[in-house]
């Protein structure tokens, strides 16, 4: 079964993000939170970047996106 | 309720937001500042900030010619680096020998971004940001004659040494001269910036865009905030030593640099190596001080 772009994208997303929050929420000591934080800011910053880029900016677009691709002359 | 408390990763990860926000203002500021000498209205202050959210918005094309998972860990990487030397520097007050490691795995990032995306334009930019490595000579002279100077190098003990015994500007001038033009030649515009000349185009960044770029950009206002920290933290310890102050100073540093960035030119980049060479030869008079 082939993962969708979009659905990979946002599955990362949030395993990215996740370690953040459980740090958060469990107050991690002060080695395991700069590890944390040096390995994940960037991911998850990546990863919702594209879940961002890849949601419609107005209803004209959402329009846009459901119309057939153009596949060439 | 989750507080912030000092050392949690709540707080560090608030500061590293206002440190990401403040340091794009500087680089807002920055920019209009060259925008004015040069008779420009320029963009808006917050506009670094408006073009990185902006990125993080467009889409992300990969050249055919890259490869591709060194085109984006290599990105992230640099990111990572420049939130480590954040953490270790202005949040914990640690060892300055981590950020000069931060500093050099940097270089060697800009070497790779370069790399990867296969542009002539880009391995161009890679093959410039090696041979600027070498002009990185301030960054050993500097750490070692403050170290000979404080005998430590975790940054908290620098601050109390300064405290203490005033300002390490008065002792190592030249040092901090010499710490000044590598601040200055990482700041966007700046006369030793041959990595992004724009006679290669934008050097190693030519082939990044979309969110690839917005996290890029992340990573560079960090690593502007982190260099401006070390340098007035370093040298001018003993009298900016609350974050107010340190913020004030920090807008007047970068009203400095922008005026050097608007009046000079680029130069050749052996030239742009040599002229740095001579700063950290100079600072090694002061070795006289010591």
């Amino acid at each position: 079964m082939k993962i969708q772009k979009q659905t990979k994208n946002r599955i990362l997303a949030v395993l990215t993000t996740l370690p953040i929050l459980i740090g958060i929420i469990l107050n991690t000591p002060l080695v395991i939170s700069v590890a944390i934080l040096t390995f994940f800011v960037p991911p998850s910053t990546y990863y919702l970047g594209l879940v961002l880029m890849a949601l419609p900016k107005s209803k004209k677009e959402e329009d846009e996106r459901e119309k057939i691709t153009f596949t060439g002359y | 309720m989750i507080y912030p408390t000092a050392g949690s990763m709540l707080y560090m990860l608030l500061e590293l937001i206002t440190a990401f926000l403040f340091g794009g203002l500087l680089l807002g500021l920055h920019r209009k500042i060259i925008a004015r000498i040069q008779g420009r209205p320029g963009p808006p202050i917050v506009q670094h900030l408006i073009h990185t959210f902006k990125f993080y918005i467009k889409e992300l094309t990969i050249p055919e010619t890259s490869s591709m998972p060194l085109y984006v860990a290599i990105v992230l990487a640099l990111s990572a680096v420049w939130v480590l030397a954040f953490l270790v520097g202005p949040v914990l007050l640690g060892p300055f020998s981590i950020i000069i490691m931060c500093y050099a795995v940097h270089k060697v990032s800009e070497h790779g971004i370069g790399l990867a995306s296969g542009s002539p334009y880009t391995k161009m930019g890679s093959t410039r940001a090696v041979l600027s490595a070498t002009a990185e000579m301030p960054l050993i002279v500097a750490p070692a004659l403050v170290f000979f100077k404080t005998h430590t190098l975790v940054l908290s003990d620098i601050i109390n040494y300064q405290i203490l015994h005033g300002s390490l500007f008065m002792d190592l001038p030249l040092a901090a001269i010499a710490t000044f033009i590598l601040l200055l030649s990482k700041t966007p515009f700046n006369p030793f910036g041959i990595v992004w000349g724009k006679d290669i185009v934008s050097g190693y960044k030519t082939e990044h865009f979309g969110v690839i770029r917005g996290v890029m950009m992340f990573g560079e206002i960090l690593g502007f905030f982190v260099l401006l920290w070390c340098f007035l933290t370093i040298f001018f310890g003993g009298i900016f030593n609350t974050p107010l102050t340190i913020m004030l100073t920090m807008i007047g540093v970068t009203i400095i640099l922008g005026f050097i960035c608007a009046l000079t030119p680029m130069i050749a980049p052996y030239h742009s190596v040599m002229i740095q060479w001579i700063f950290a030869l100079l600072a090694l008079i002061n070795v006289l001080f010591i």
